[in-house]
């Protein structure tokens, strides 16, 4: 409340100041009497309300700003010398800018840099998380999702069930990659497979023939629909298309129509190519289908809200069916602690107006810290144009001064100023748009943005114009401003005098350059942090030693797999041995599942002894292989590695780690304990000796607190019903091993079985992914922030430079009366450290708030950094301290007796 | 003003016209007038604080109404009352209106 109020009271700054002056107050009352009302009417009521009325202030206050502005402007026609127009003023101002052609170059230079460094940011972001769905009104989608994830899946059970409870207007979709096309040239083909009802729910109209309804299921005939993209692609954009046949797999489809242009799906930066009914699916991929099973959780469900309904209105509703829901998808059998705890886990309607974005989840974050250090670059970049025009209109002062004594009104002084400030910074903005593009496709291509992601990031966008233009007002009327007052203000008769109020002319300087010392400081300072978290988190001990391993993952072509259960076993240890056998391979070993791939198999664990329960715990489980702790130089703390006799249908034994022996209360030294595994619904399995205690590791995520772990032989994965593929070969080379080792692991491996596919992939990819975030921030942030400091110690010169100059007449007199050169080098540091000093302590204090606010952001926790704060400080004071003495230096040097004899 | 100068501000804004209706009873402060505008037309016109001051400012600008000088001492509630020139500016709107009516009715746009 107190929120909206002041933001309320911000917006009432935008009106007539008359109109705030005599009903200001009493506007804030009704605004507040009006929200206390609506919030007894509920939440979402008020929440309209307080919608309304802010939008209501801000379009009265638009339509002040423009008849203020239609007031400016017939002011400035009337300030303008007769005969001067438009042209005449653009052309005086272009040769002032050529007159300092090195300053006109740094401001220009300066503003492309950040502007574009800023708009191509902006545009990423807005691309993957802030643009709406090319849809009607999407800002009444909604996702059905769980608990506090937003990108849940279903299986097929639930969304029927869904579908049933008519809770809201509702939708699927799911994603697979297939091959497909016309007959003579099948490609990969993304397969978008929808409910009937999908499109029509999106409020879409096809761009060309028909889209995919609800009369589609069952049909006979399977139909298709082309999305835009893809039919100009591998169609030409030919008319002709519609009843031709698209092959997808097993199957032969009829194209029925021409998705929109510029749909791709409800997931921003993975675009669909066909779309099909879902029910066309066990046509299309044969024995493979995965409709109406309840084990496959693909589906998305996505719904349309009602006029007036909420999102918090349609999760109560969805709750209060949930039970029903969920049962679908019960196994029988399972344990009821389980099943409560499934039951109760809520669902909710999570709004999705601007679409699904993974790459928006994974990198939102670091993007929006990103923005807020190019905001601090773009201040830093016009505060260094104000300062240079500044110092222009110093230069000009005995000019500004005659416009003023010949009767020049401070507006006509400063409007010149204004429009050079414009036609620079526009200039910059403009080049800066070129930098955008490039910089955006840098981004994307370091996330590996599929090319529609990369399409859909343009900075000719119109948010993205529109964000440029606001860029481009706002740094020129900042820019501009400073030294156009300074100018407007110009005393005739000290400026006649030639002698300018050192005094304001210090200060205003002074200003400028710790203000562009405190911004520069403060990029420092969150480009450092954003280097410790990249680092920390890089140094992080995971466990296992990742670097060097190779992990081929072994799967088969079809499935379901003919004798999987028999055949598996056999294969992975046949598959090892040929590993072995390669001369460059050191050790290797093989696993059901292998470190930070992202998947994991659990189970819950009693222990006991003879039977009696004594603590329980949610554990992940893996399958290994003899050997796999060394490969991974995982350190064996007390026990044995698993031993060949190990076998199946032998007695069962398992390795776990500390963090496992920590969660388990057993009373009984762990090491020969007896642990009673339950799947994950509690059923019981065969009792297992603990032979083996190893080092913690990390095993699904890269962040995770290493999980308590259970290993079991690999011998033992068929009768623990674990028969499922894929699974891995991991290897670490010899040491000094030749370089081409993944081809000749995969030729080593793929001849096994019939059908076997294998990928070998460098473990050190994971690592380098699990990471690519914060190294991505790190990069570009300190990128930025040289880029600030650059600036921020030209800026700097600039200045001292400009005002040592100035004062070059005041030195002369003074070693003329016999001032020796140490004390007026005394009197140029003691200014210059004032000025670092306050533009210093200014910067700790940003850079704290807002690198505080950085970490928060990309959820990282850092102890305290001295070392960040007072390193970036005094780089940044050696090097404007540098720029100063070299500035100064031109002044106490220079020869009393010339100047005074130029100056008189 | 005569009746001349009444029918120069015509035809009303519709903001203007809905303060004016709102304040041919009594005198009323922003807020009520507020709620009695989105009471009588059954919420399908709104004028939220902004508008309304706006509207409040022009139509004092113009003389069409002014604050009442015995309202309230809070000088967030102010009252609001019609001037002469005000009532005689909504009579001058609503004959206006009740001509145009009359001529739908006329020529079958709307039964009588």
């Amino acid at each position: 409340m107190k929120v909206l109020e002041a933001l309320y009271r911000l917006l009432l700054l935008g009106l007539e100041r008359e109109t705030r002056r005599r009903h200001g107050d009493e506007m804030l009352h009704a605004f507040a009497r009006a929200l206390s009302d609506a919030r007894e009417q509920g939440s979402a009521r008020a929440a309209r309300t307080a919608a309304a009325m802010l939008t209501d202030l801000t379009r009265c206050a638009l339509a002040d700003a423009s008849r203020s502005a239609a007031r400016f402007v017939r002011e400035v026609s009337r300030s303008l010398p007769a005969g001067a127009g438009p042209g005449r003023q653009l052309s005086l101002a272009l040769r002032r800018a050529q007159r300092s052609p090195i300053a006109s170059v740094a401001i220009v230079a300066s503003v492309a840099l950040s502007t574009g460094a800023a708009t191509g940011l902006f545009a990423v972001a807005d691309s993957l998380l802030l643009r709406p769905l090319p849809v009607h009104d999407p800002d009444r989608l909604v996702l059905v999702a769980e608990g506090q994830r937003r990108n849940s899946s279903w299986p097929y059970p639930i969304w029927k069930e869904i579908e049933r409870a008519r809770v809201f207007d509702v939708a699927a979709w799911d994603r697979s990659s297939q091959r497909g096309g016309l007959r003579d040239g099948l490609v990969k083909v993304e397969v978008l497979w929808v409910s009937g009802g999908y499109f029509e729910l999106l409020g879409l109209r096809a761009h060309l023939g028909r889209l995919v309804s609800e009369a589609d299921a069952g049909r006979a005939a399977p139909v298709a629909v082309l999305s835009h993209r893809f039919w100009r692609s591998r169609f030409g954009g030919d008319t002709g298309v519609l009843g031709r046949s698209l092959v997808l797999d097993e199957a032969e489809l009829v194209v029925v129509g021409v998705a929109p242009e510029g749909f791709g799906g409800i997931e921003v930066d993975r675009a669909f190519d066909v779309a099909v009914p879902y029910d066309t699916e066990p046509l299309v991929r044969g024995e493979r289908s995965t409709l109406g099973s309840p084990y496959d959780w693909g589906i998305r469900i996505v719904g349309r809200l009602g006029e007036g309904d909420s999102p918090d209105a349609a999760s109560a509703r969805l709750r209060a069916v949930q039970p029903r829901i969920k049962a679908a998808t019960l196994r029988p059998g399972g344990a009821p602690e389980y099943e409560a705890e499934y039951l109760s886990d809520p669902l909710r309607a999570a709004p999705v107006a601007s679409g699904v974005s993974w790459l928006g989840d994974r990198y939102g974050p670091a993007l929006w810290v990103l923005l807020g250090t190019v905001g601090l670059l773009v201040a830093l970049a016009a505060t260094n144009t104000a300062s240079l025009l500044a110092a222009r209109v110093l230069r000009r002062r005995t000019e500004l001064g005659v416009h003023s004594a010949l009767g020049a009104t401070p507006f006509r002084i400063a409007a010149p100023i204004l429009l050079e400030s414009l036609l620079l910074t526009g200039a910059g903005v403009a080049l800066g748009q070129c930098i955008a593009a490039g910089c955006s496709r840098y981004l994307l291509s370091s996330v590996e943005a599929t090319p529609h992601a990369m399409g859909r990031a343009s900075p000719l966008e119109l948010r993205v114009v529109l964000f440029a233009v606001v860029l481009l007002v706002a740094v020129a009327a900042f820019s501009g401003l400073v030294p156009a007052l300074r100018a407007a203000r110009t005393d005739p008769l000290a400026a006649l005098r030639g002698s300018a109020s050192g005094e304001r002319r210090g200060r205003l300087a002074g200003v400028l350059v710790a203000n562009q010392l405190a911004l520069s400081l403060a990029l420092l300072i969150v480009a450092g942090l954003a280097i410790q978290t990249f680092l920390a988190l890089a140094a992080r001990p995971l466990g296992f030693d990742g670097r060097g391993l190779l992990v081929a993952k072994l799967d088969f072509e079809e499935h379901p797999v003919p004798d999987l259960a028999a055949r598996l076993e056999r294969l992975v240890w046949r598959a090892r041995e040929a590993v072995l056998s390669l001369p460059e391979a050191g050790s290797a070993a093989g696993s059901l599942v292998t470190p930070l791939s992202g998947m994991a198999t659990s189970a819950v664990w009693f222990c006991g002894d003879g039977g009696a329960t004594r603590g329980t715990g949610s554990t992940h489980l893996n399958f290994v292989t003899p050997g796999w702790f060394a490969t991974y130089r995982t350190r064996l703390v007390a026990g044995r590695d698993f031993l060949p006799e190990d076998a199946a249908g032998g007695p069962g034994v398992a390795i776990v780690n500390r963090a496992l022996a920590e969660a388990l209360p057993c009373d009984v030294p762990l090491l020969g304990a007896v642990i009673h595994p339950r799947d994950e619904q509690l059923r019981p399995g065969p009792p297992l000796t603990i032979v083996g205690i190893v080092e913690d590791a990390v095993y699904r995520s890269y962040r995770e607190t290493p999980p308590p772990t259970v290993y079991r032989p690999w011998s033992q994965v068929v009768d623990a019903g674990f028969a499922m593929t894929p699974v891995s070969i991991s290897v670490r080379p010899r040491p000094g091993a030749a370089v081409p080792l993944p081809g000749r692991i995969e030729a080593a491996i793929r001849d096994l079985a019939p059908g076997l596919s294998v990928e070998v992939e460098p473990f050190a990819r994971r690592l380098e992914h699990a990471v690519r975030s914060e190294h991505l921030l790190a990069v570009i942030a300190s990128g930025l922030a040289l880029l600030g400091a650059l600036l921020a110690v030209l800026g700097t010169y600039g200045v001292v430079s400009h005002e040592a100059t100035g004062r070059q007449r005041e030195a002369a007199i003074r070693v003329s009366l016999g001032a020796s050169t140490t004390s007026l080098w005394l009197l140029a540091l003691r200014r210059a450290v004032l000025v670092l000093g306050v533009g210093l302590l200014a910067g700790e204090i940003l850079g704290f708030a807002l690198g505080r606010a950085a970490l928060a952001r990309i959820g990282a926790t850092l102890p305290a950094t001295p070392l960040t704060y007072a390193g970036t400080a005094a780089l940044l004071a050696v090097a404007t301290l540098a720029a100063v003495a070299i500035a100064a230096g031109r002044a106490v040097n220079a020869q009393p007796s010339r100047l005074l004899r130029e100056t008189d | 003003m005569g009746r001349r100068e009444a029918e120069a501000l015509l035809p009303l804004k519709p903001s203007w016209l809905q303060v004016l209706l709102s304040l041919a009873g009594d005198a009323r402060h922003g807020y009520a007038i507020m709620q009695e505008v989105a009471e009588r037309t059954g919420g399908k016109v709104r004028l939220w604080p902004a508008t309304l001051y706006g509207t409040i400012r022009q139509l004092e600008e113009e003389g069409l109404v002014r604050s009442d000088p015995h309202g309230s001492d809070d000088p967030r509630r102010r009252c609001y009352q019609l001037t002469p020139l005000g009532r005689e500016v909504l009579a001058a709107e609503m004959r206006r209106l009740e001509q145009l009516v009359r001529l739908a009715r006329a020529r079958g746009v709307v039964g009588s």
